[in-house]
């Protein structure tokens, strides 16, 4: 009895210890909880719910309303396959990127390092040129829609006042100007969030670095070529990610300059879907549609970090 | 334990209060506007719970404004129990709005007026998201109360989802004062038609504006065109029989088209203006006509222009024909599925076909519609241009294309016109486009025979 009870009391005192741990792991995974799932919840309502559902619906013929609807397996996809307008809105798509890349990316960054040189007013210069992207798309429209006017538009009334008026063009009417114009109309309403990652990237670049390379006599774009770029790797990532999966989802700007017109030359597959869904009644036809363009943006955004990585 | 407990409790409502706080704008808009409208009837209960709520399109100006709250307050001298509660919105189908706010599960308007068409209607009713009103015309005898055209229209299947509110008038609208100082009478033939646009593009005026970018707009001034180069019978083939887009009569009418954007009586620009632009232009004197419907005239009240605009129908191209302004319903009441007070809204478009609606909205100078009712037919309006216009459909009406065509053919009509203005599409390819969106509606069953 007596060499028992250190026993029961080791016994008792290791329960102890088991339930206190398990408490402690309960409290843990608790508090774990209670950071992720907000978001998680959030993120599997709003996001996951409605991409499942919209594969999902793309199997079928549903007409947005209807209580029944009809499994058609890879129809709407095989259909999507003959459709020369979607076709052709995936091809304006992939302009779209190139555009908004080669628009977005390098302007941007050039004026991030210029504004960063600025020894008087950064702050005036930074506020000024975000300020684009304060305003809503609808007022950035409308504005570059007056802008573009032929006959009112300061462009074209410009061009015809300094006698150039062979080179004043019916920008948003004629198949060659439709996507430039609104992409560059798109960059200005966009280059300011782009700009603010590039001015935060160029903060971070070590100043000693730009002092070695001064002693060395590199000259300003040796030094961009060999320090700058290389120090804003990541920031250049994030943004390139950005611009792509922003090119590839644009809607609303679209719809409210040319709504794809004139005659399919600006349509980009999101107005195409959004038309065949809410106008047309082709909801799953355009599910499969939007599923296409998802498919599209995931595999850019991954093949872009993957070789990124690679390089790395 | 216990202390577990109220955490636990605390995160639960702490993840409430998150997701609640975190809802999209939209979703917390609806609930604020539900909320409003809710107040609305709230107010309203103190003396009256008997709401109807309608939706008709926006405003164009103060001017509809005021005939708006005239009928409404007509409507109340009759129904005094009935408060009226009107909510402007989009009601076009094209747009995707209606339906979609249809489908939201947003309790729907109790009557919706929006624009007319068996493509239109047929999109909402195919899915049942407006109801069958059988029961409705039986009962109240509507069949009676509409003008023949009108119920003709809209009678062709086995079942009636609207009842129509006025019929369109489209014609050619043109500024008397740019007529009169460029020497231009009214055209009455093909000849002086074309000599007129050709003398106004002379003297450096713009003859016509469409705004193209709106398909309805240059939908308009090509159903206006097909019913002078073609006649109503051989328009009334492609919607009623066995005529094709690609027929080479309607190939003519696009031909037509593209020969005035190059001879310069349409300006190539037009293919990007707004139809606002368009009417813009046309109202400030930059342009000497505009295909329109007899809703300008509110404008022109607006603006003081009613003696110097009047309209006329573009002269028939077929030798001994008279052309027809082209149309069909402009606007229709339909009621959602959804409805909750159908009675009211029953009460609401029998008023809109009684005798009493047309007095009070003809003897309005500035009134913009030509009521559907059979009612209306006795009483001369009291403005200029809506006399002439309803003149000229007293024979009978033309048809405006957007409003019979099918989804698939109605949006390759719109683009295709648009690439017509802009150059874009040669006139045959066009054709054979529409002809191909027709062939996809017919194969899903899109009829109107």
């Amino acid at each position: 009895m007596t060499q028992s009870t250190p026993l029961i009391e080791m016994d008792k005192k290791s329960v102890v210890a088991v339930n206190s741990r398990t408490k402690l792991k309960i409290k843990k995974a608790i508090t774990i909880a209670s950071f992720l799932l907000p978001g998680l919840i959030l993120y599997a309502v709003f996001m996951l719910y409605p991409m499942i559902d919209a594969v999902r619906f793309s199997f079928f013929d549903w007409d947005g309303a209807s209580p029944s609807m009809n499994f058609v397996g890879f129809e709407n996809y095989v259909q999507l396959t003959k459709d020369d307008i979607f076709l052709k809105s995936l091809g304006h798509n992939l302009l779209w990127v190139l555009l908004s890349l080669t628009l977005m990316v390098v302007p941007t960054l050039v004026l991030a390092v210029l504004i960063s040189r600025v020894k008087k007013g950064k702050m005036f210069f930074r506020a000024g040129f975000y300020l684009p992207s304060v305003l809503s798309l609808a007022v950035v429209g409308v504005l570059w829609s007056k802008i573009y006017d032929p006959m009112m538009g300061p462009i074209n009334v410009f061009l015809k006042s300094i006698g150039l008026e062979s080179l004043a063009k019916n920008w948003l009417g004629e198949p060659l100007f439709v996507i430039p114009a609104l992409v560059i109309a798109s960059t200005w309403a966009f280059y300011g969030l782009y700009l603010i990652l590039f001015l935060a990237g160029l903060q971070s670049i070590d100043y000693s670095l730009y002092e070695a390379a001064d002693i060395d006599g590199a000259g300003p774009i040796r030094k961009f070529w060999n320090i700058t770029i290389p120090s804003l790797r990541n920031t250049l990532n994030v943004v390139i990610s950005m611009v792509i999966i922003h090119a590839l989802k644009g809607f609303a700007l679209i719809w409210i300059m040319t709504q794809g017109g004139p005659f399919y030359m600006s349509e980009l597959v999101s107005t195409y879907v959004y038309k065949a869904a809410f106008s047309m009644n082709k909801v799953s036809y355009a599910t499969a549609g939007s599923v296409v363009l998802g498919i599209i943006v995931i595999a850019f955004t991954i093949s872009f970090n993957y070789y990124r990585e690679r390089t790395e | 334990m216990k202390g577990n407990k109220h955490k636990i409790s605390f995160l639960l409502v702490l993840l409430m209060i998150l997701t609640t706080a975190c809802q999209s704008p939209t979703s917390s808009s609806e609930d604020q506007t539900k909320k409003d409208s809710k107040e609305v009837k709230n107010e309203s209960a103190s003396g009256n719970d008997h709401v109807l709520d309608l939706m008709i399109p926006n405003y164009y100006n103060d001017v509809e404004k005021q005939q708006w709250a005239s009928v409404v307050e007509k409507f109340n001298e009759i129904n005094p129990d009935i408060e009226v509660n009107i909510t402007n919105g989009d009601v076009q189908v094209e747009s995707g709005k209606l339906p979609t706010l249809l489908q939201s599960g947003i309790e729907p308007p109790d009557v919706i007026l929006m624009n007319a068409g068996p493509g239109r209607v047929s999109i909402l009713s195919d899915v049942n998201l407006i109801q069958p009103l059988n029961n409705l015309y039986e009962k109240n005898k509507w069949k009676d109360d509409l003008r023949t055209f009108a119920y003709d229209l809209i009678s062709k299947g086995e079942n009636i989802y609207e009842v129509p509110h006025m019929i369109d008038t489209i014609g050619m609208f043109y500024n008397k004062d740019i007529f009169k100082q460029n020497g231009v009478e009214v055209p009455t033939n093909k000849n002086e038609f074309l000599k007129a646009l050709q003398t106004l593009k002379d003297e450096g005026v713009a003859p016509i504006t469409v705004g193209a970018r709106n398909g309805y707009a240059i939908g308009w001034i090509f159903g206006v065109m097909m019913e002078s180069v073609m006649g109503t019978e051989q328009v009334e083939e492609l919607f009623y029989g066995d005529g094709k887009w690609n027929d080479p009569k309607v190939v003519e009418v696009a031909e037509m088209i593209a020969d005035w954007v190059e001879k310069g009586y349409i300006t190539k620009e037009s293919v990007t203006q707004t139809q606002p632009d368009s009417k813009f232009r046309f109202l400030s004197k930059q342009a000497a006509i505009e295909a329109e419907g007899t809703y300008l005239i509110t404008d022109l009240a607006d603006q003081k222009l009613e003696d110097s605009v009047n309209m006329f129908m573009m002269p028939s191209f077929v030798d001994g024909d008279v052309a027809q302004p082209v149309g069909g319903i402009g606007l229709t009441w339909v009621v959602p599925t959804k409805a909750k007070d159908v009675e009211y809204a029953e009460k609401w478009m029998d008023f809109i076909l009684s005798e009493d609606y047309s007095n009070i909205v003809l003897n309005l100078p500035d009134y913009n519609f030509i009521p559907a009712s059979k009612a209306s037919e006795n009483i001369e309006p009291v403005g200029d241009v809506l006399k002439t216009a309803m003149k000229s459909i007293e024979d009978g009406s033309g048809y405006n294309p957007s409003v019979f065509m099918g989804v698939e053919a109605k949006e390759a009509y719109y683009q295709n016109l648009q690439g017509l203005v802009g150059g874009l599409v040669t006139p045959q390819e066009a054709m054979d486009n529409i002809e191909k969106g027709a062939e996809k509606d017919r194969a899903n069953g899109f009829s109107l025979k």
